[in-house]
């Protein structure tokens, strides 16, 4: 037993310690800039990042559309910036190699520090995605995390996410479909322990604590709105 | 020792391996609209005049059509064609050349690399970034016909000199250069030798200042334009104007430059006016209007909503609408009144204020058009507003939204009345979703349980996914289920309809089949958890009719004579198929099997309200009618529904609840064992509430501690 007794201790305290943060970079509140104009010079680098959409893939029928952002962005210098790609789309799947080049193109881009995937995969595309998410992170270098945002039901029970390449899976709690679970108060995937995407149209009046929050607004963005999502983001960090 | 070393492997593992997570749900179901929101689904008809209820959240395109054809000014053929013309041909396979390679830069990849000698290139991206500050933004800078028309000189050159001639791989040399400044830096071509040939100097001209163009040299470039304006030698010559004038666009585009802006209106106006430029004449005009746009934007819808009223018969209808729609979307506080009467008239409709101003419109106009906005005012309605919508006929193209709106005004004033226009309105040949809306006012108007049954149905135009409007085409299933309920049906069969209505809505001729077995099938629940048991033999009965799948658990059922024995096996038959339900539902039913668990999580019921401390984009809760049934009964029907609520809210909680206490009064039922596994089942897959994980876990102790032998709680590893 004594030879036993200290690894299995060290084991059961590794097992037990906090989750390392999968996003060290980046503040606790990070807006979501999307394909608008969206000039945030007014946010606080310390306080706050900016995940900006940065590309927009759309295939339809065979045909795929790989749009970069046309929007302009202005952000503070020192703000931490993630790229957000965002994937949609119906009927055959592209090549995944080759939607992977111009999203690596955009992640090595000088100042990025994460680059995040927003794809609500159906159940069909799921090994599509994983796929891509392999080879995304293949090419990203070391030290940039990948992060994906997830569906709230992918986070409360869909075991599909388990063994996918990223660092983050930040799940939406906002414009959720029928069968959405509402009210969570703790997600059960081991990827979504971490951050918390919301909207500010659509607050929800429970969830879990203690997140970095990823803030949506359905419209540009503008300081006083800004200034509201800082006192609200409080309630849960 | 062995077994404290077992012991502290297993903590280890159980803090590092997660248990077995359940099934996943999803977004994307579609549900049924009886309305359009935005504009219609199939817009063809709509575009011909069947307009259909013309919502004042449709997009301004749609309103702008219906604006023509209140106002008697129906589309032309041409400009329909405008509106729903399919997409340019593609030129090429679109993925020929990959992602980023639009379809005309592949049609100019194809023509060079089909040049001898010239090395092959595999990818052509067009859009360039912002220069200057943050360097977050993209642009296209070379725009299609860039391409083409590279590739269409190609072809000519190379007709002219030869395919494997020096001067065609020179020229190609220089065109490979111009395009690379389409995505980044600043790349100019090579001067050419004196004396090289003449055609050949005059093209490498032009693409040393279509480089300097792409590469936002736009001095350089003003300044080669119009040298080449000035050489009347070159091939290039009759299209410098304009070169000069984009290129004073896009300068003034990129750095906010209104005096570049202007410049380029001043040549471009000296375009127009030219006699001699005729062939540039219909591009030059094409960048005036966008020139007007960008500077005078309020001028400019003014003009554009006078030329949309003009029918005609060429092309730029469509663009003329997109430009309008455009320039509204950018000004702020939307554009000026008085100064086009069909934007005056969209922001009307789109935000009624003043009614009186508005009906002071119509009489002044006598314009359907201010009719039907005057209608859906809420300040009192003069009563010649009803009548003028009386007065239309059924083929005009106002008639459905006017009918509507009219319908609730003259509801509030006279109930007979308003039924008497209904029904003939009802029996007009009207859009599926103008049919739907009077189905929808006559509801309100029923007087009795035979007319609500008989006005209740309604047929789905269109389906909703992602929050979107989408056509039915791709939902045949859902579309071979019929009619469905609308939600003011819904509110009023779940929240005011007494049980022994359902018992005869089960089996009345006025609803299609697949209504009366929702009816079935939700009213049977709900009397066995009202404990109403001749209403649950009786819907028990036709539910059996109507679905033979369950008969065999139904006959189960109706053979227990005790009544207590009789509801566990109720419980257990519900236990069994996840798709019962105690209220019936607006749109489509459960696309599942009833036997079969749903991926989505809809299983069962759960009427707890939703988790949002603010507004959902939903619509207010439907209007149902009062006077369908007597006081006495609406009563007796809301009653119910607040036990129903009180008892059953949560259905894993009501199932466990049930199946402990049978379970705990007959220990040695041989169905206990399995009616404890499918409870905690029901708290895995069903929508749960706060008390369920305390429901799961008494269940799954007791099958544990009782039954631990049994094949069903082998089965039962976890609660939940």
């Amino acid at each position: 037993m004594r030879a036993y007794r200290w690894p299995l201790l060290a084991f059961l305290l590794c097992a037990c310690s906090t989750r390392p943060d999968p996003l060290p970079q980046f503040p606790r509140l990070v807006l979501w800039a999307w394909e608008r104009p969206e000039r945030l010079r007014f946010v606080d680098p310390h306080t706050t990042g900016v995940a900006f959409l940065t590309r927009t893939i759309a295939w339809r029928d065979g045909h795929v559309e790989s749009r970069p952002r046309l929007q302009p962005l202005e952000v503070p210098a020192g703000v931490a910036l993630m790229a957000v790609v965002r994937l949609e789309g119906t009927g055959a799947l592209p090549d995944a190699q080759a939607l992977a080049d111009p999203i690596l193109r955009d992640a090595a881009r000088p100042g990025i520090q994460a680059l995040q995937i927003d794809f609500d995969a159906r159940l069909s595309e799921r090994a599509w995605y994983r796929g891509l998410l392999r080879r995304l992170r293949a090419g990203l270098a070391a030290g940039v995390p990948l992060s994906i945002t997830a569906l709230a039901s992918w986070c409360d029970g869909d075991s599909w996410m388990r063994g996918l390449p990223v660092s983050d899976a930040v799940p939406m709690l906002f414009r959720m479909g029928a069968g959405e679970p509402r009210g969570v108060t703790r997600f059960r995937g081991a990827l979504c322990q971490s951050s918390l995407g919301i909207s500010t149209d659509e607050w929800p009046a429970q969830a879990p604590s203690g997140r970095r929050l990823f803030v949506f607004h359905p419209r540009a963005w503008d300081e006083e709105t800004y200034r509201a999502v800082l006192v609200r983001a409080r309630r849960w960090q | 020792m062995k077994l404290v070393r077992t012991f502290l492997i297993a903590v280890a593992a159980i803090l590092l391996v997660e248990p077995p997570e359940s099934q996943s749900c999803g977004p994307f179901l579609p549900e049924a609209q009886f309305a359009f929101r935005l504009g219609p689904v199939n817009e063809l008809p709509y575009y011909q005049g069947l307009l259909g209820i013309v919502q004042p959240t449709y997009y301004r395109r749609n309103l702008i059509v219906a604006y023509r054809y209140f106002s008697g000014v129906p589309l032309t053929r041409e400009e329909i064609a405008a509106l729903t013309s399919p997409p340019r041909p593609v030129l090429t396979d679109p993925q020929k050349w990959g992602y980023e390679t639009s379809p005309s830069a592949g049609v100019w990849l194809d023509a060079r690399n089909a040049v001898p000698g010239v090395q092959r290139l595999d990818k052509l991206v067009a859009e360039r970034k912002v220069s200057g500050g943050d360097s977050w933004q993209t642009y296209q800078d070379c725009l299609d016909d860039a391409f083409t028309t590279a590739a269409s000189t190609l072809r000519e050159r190379t007709a002219k000199w030869g395919a494997g001639s020096a001067e065609v791989a020179e020229w190609v040399r220089g065109q490979d250069v111009v395009f690379q400044n389409c995505s980044e830096g600043v790349h100019l071509p090579a001067e050419l030798k004196p004396g090289s040939n003449a055609q050949l100097a005059a093209d490498r001209r032009y693409q040393i200042a279509a480089a300097e163009f792409y590469a936002e040299k736009f001095a350089d470039a003003e300044r080669d334009f119009k040298a080449i304006d000035g050489d009347e030698a070159s091939p290039w010559h009759e299209r410098a104007p304009y070169l000069v004038a984009r290129t004073l666009i896009r300068k003034a585009t990129l750095a906010g430059d209104t005096q570049a802006m202007q410049a380029a209106g001043k040549q471009l106006q000296a375009i127009v006016n030219d006699p001699a430029r005729k062939a540039l004449q219909p591009s030059a005009s094409a960048l005036l209007d966008f020139v007007h746009g960008r500077l005078d934007p309020e001028g400019r819808m003014a003009e554009l909503g006078a030329a949309l009223m003009q029918p005609r018969r060429g092309a730029g209808f469509d663009r003329d609408v997109t430009d309008f729609t455009v320039l509204w979307d950018k000004l702020e506080h939307g554009p000026a009144s008085g100064r086009s009467e069909m934007a005056d008239w969209i922001a009307t409709y789109q935000h009624p204020g003043d009614s009186s101003r508005i009906v002071a419109r119509w009489r002044q106009t006598k314009n359907p058009a201010w009719l039907v906005a005057a209608l859906q005012t809420t300040g009192p309605a003069p009563a010649e507003l009803v009548a003028a919508a009386r007065a239309l006929k059924p083929d005009h193209p106002a008639y459905a939204t006017a009918v509507d709106s009219g319908l609730k005004i003259e509801a509030s004033r006279s109930a007979e009345a308003a039924r008497e226009w209904a029904d003939l309105a009802l029996a007009t040949r009207q859009p599926a979703d103008a049919h739907n809306a009077f189905l929808a006012r006559r509801l309100l108007l029923a007087r009795d349980w035979s007319e609500f049954l008989r006005y209740a149905p309604r047929e789905p135009v269109a389906t909703t996914v992602d929050l979107a409007d989408a056509p039915l085409g791709d939902y045949k299933d859902q579309v071979a289920a019929g009619l469905q309920f609308a939600a003011d049906s819904e509110e009023a069969l779940n929240y005011k309809v007494p049980l022994a209505h359902w018992v005869d809505a089960a089996q009345n001729p006025l609803l299609p089949r697949n209504l009366q077995l929702e009816l079935a099938q939700a009213g049977w629940v709900r009397a066995i958890v009202l404990s109403r048991q001749a209403e649950a033999i009786a819907l028990a009965s036709r539910l059996a009719e109507l679905k033979p799948e369950v008969a065999a658990g139904i006959r189960e059922y109706l053979a227990e004579t005790d009544p207590a024995a009789a509801k566990f096996a109720a419980i257990l038959l519900i236990l069994r198929d996840p798709g019962f339900d105690l209220e019936v539902r607006e749109g489509w039913p459960r696309q599942t099997a009833l036997g079969q668990i749903d991926n989505f999580h809809d299983n069962w019921w759960n009427w707890e309200p939703g988790n949002t401390d603010e507004p959902k984009p939903a619509g207010p809760k439907p209007e149902t009618p009062k006077d369908f049934l007597p006081p006495a009964e609406l009563a007796a029907g809301a009653k119910e529904a607040k036990d129903l609520r009180a008892a059953a809210s949560v259905a894993p909680d009501y199932l466990c609840q049930q199946t402990l206490d049978w379970a705990r009064q007959h220990p040695t039922d041989p169905r206990v064992p399995e009616a404890l596994h499918l409870a905690v089942r029901a708290t895995r897959f069903g929508n749960t509430g706060p008390k369920t994980t305390g429901f799961s876990k008494a269940a799954f102790q007791l099958l544990h501690a009782k039954y631990a032998s049994s094949k069903w709680a082998a089965q039962t590893p976890y609660w939940y």
